[in-house]
């Protein structure tokens, strides 16, 4: 564990800073575009700009470009850190542990890294309102529920890949379902169940441990 | 321990990369691969670590399918592509987090193993500033420290200066002595006849003949 943790970030230091730069940079740029228009309403700045208020439906084009970017990037992530052990280092890690028990440290690390970044992301956010004068009080529901459903999106994005892989005609199907899910559904963050999210967490992790074993030499191969 | 290969194929997609293989590999011996670049060398490597899968055939390990039941093979190390340590860590930071894993050796082994392939006086430089031929004894060390059974290493000398290629063959048959098998790959027939009790050639996927070398003392 402390080894493929201790790995991963070292990677997104030295090969994704710049990754992460970009997406510090994305939501500041969208955050100072509503201040310039004069826009200080807490729920544009802040959790618009963290797309926790996201609506399909009654949410604008620009609210739209936020959430897309926001899950694309924590999608991104997620697979650079999942597959750059498979394409470098296997002799390293696989002959010194299981196929589950690399799996098992790498969701930690990957969950891990993700909360981080949120993290930094809502206090960052906060503390720019706070600069603007604009007050916004720190939710730590609201963040607790955003990091569970970013791992949500993660999670089910490496499902559908190891799904895909073990049943390649599926993978349409689990296209249209992927963006069914995330994108038409309302994925407003504050009417969502923590309990709900949670369960449904556990639930996905469970698969993912189970199909990973039928599916790993297919992963490493397609590498 | 025995590794029996037998009848293995590899074909990805409609490409055949190895055709019907049938090797033994048993303790005490070091075993020569050799064949030009794209020869299936690799990816019959890989398949003996457990990376691949034989699309035909079995790979058995004292008779038993070990990869198919618990993953990866039992007491087995390798170095098979461009070793992947942290750079901002020193060499022997590197190893000792590797070492972590398992947790079977201490300081003394990762030691050892660093001054086997002449590292001792770089161990303590960051790996990001190593030369390529210093990444490739690390990455050699790292297969080394733990003493396993079966060590595998592909392209091993590459980079890596006369001195310590001479040092290494040397430390190589000694380790094979302690009753292990050593498996070594090479695209360069004078590395492994100089240091390997059989010699498999590769060509195309099949291997096109067995040639037994004594060991040149």
């Amino acid at each position: 564990m402390k080894y493929i943790f201790l790995h991963d970030i070292h990677y997104m230091i030295q090969k994704q800073r710049k990754f992460l730069l970009v997406y510090l940079v994305i939501l500041l740029s969208y955050f100072y575009f509503h201040i310039f228009r004069g826009v200080r309403s807490v729920d544009v700045v802040y959790y618009d700009t963290l797309a926790v208020r996201f609506d399909w439906i009654s949410s604008g084009w620009l609210e739209k470009l936020v959430f897309l970017f926001m899950v694309t990037f924590y999608i991104y992530i997620t697979f650079q850190l999942f597959y750059k052990d498979l394409k470098f280092g296997l002799d390293n890690i696989y002959l010194r542990m299981t196929s589950s028990q690399w799996l098992v440290s790498k969701l930690i690390t990957i969950y891990f890294i993700s909360a981080l970044l949120l993290m930094i992301a809502h206090i960052f956010f906060n503390l720019l309102s706070l600069l603007e004068n604009i007050s916004v009080p720190f939710h730590i529901l609201l963040y607790c529920k955003n990091v569970l459903y970013i791992f949500c999106v993660e999670s089910t994005s490496l499902l559908f890949v190891f799904i895909g892989r073990k049943y390649l005609w599926l993978m349409p199907i689990l296209i249209c379902s992927f963006l069914g899910i995330f994108l038409v559904l309302p994925t407003n963050i504050w009417k969502m169940s923590f309990l709900v999210l949670f369960m449904l967490f556990m639930l996905i992790n469970l698969f993912l441990i189970y199909m990973y074993k039928s599916v790993h030499v297919r992963l490493i191969e397609s590498c | 321990m025995k590794i029996d290969v037998k009848n293995v194929s590899k074909k990805f997609g409609d490409v055949t990369i190895l055709r019907n293989i049938n090797i033994s590999f048993t303790n005490g011996k070091i075993y020569g691969l050799i064949g030009r670049n794209g020869s299936g060398k690799s990816v019959f490597l890989k398949m003996l670590c457990g990376f691949y899968e034989p699309t035909t055939g079995e790979i058995l390990f004292d008779g038993v399918n070990v990869i198919k039941q618990k993953g990866f093979p039992p007491s087995m190390r390798a170095l098979i592509e461009k070793p992947n340590f942290i750079p901002d860590l020193t060499g022997y930071e590197n190893l000792k987090l590797l070492a972590s894993i398992q947790n079977t050796i201490g300081d003394k082994e990762i030691l050892q193993a660093l001054m086997d392939v002449n590292l001792m006086d770089d161990k303590d430089k960051k790996y990001s500033k190593y030369s390529l031929g210093m990444k490739q004894k690390l990455g050699i060390a790292q297969a080394l420290m733990e003493r396993p059974e079966i060590v595998i290493l592909d392209e091993p000398f590459n980079g890596v200066e006369e001195k310590t290629a001479r040092d290494l063959r040397k430390k190589l048959k000694e380790y094979s002595r302690e009753d292990k098998i050593v498996i070594l790959a090479s695209h360069i027939k004078e590395d492994i006849e100089a240091l390997a009790d059989e010699v498999y050639l590769f060509d195309d996927g099949s291997i096109k003949k067995q040639v037994h070398k004594k060991r040149k003392h």
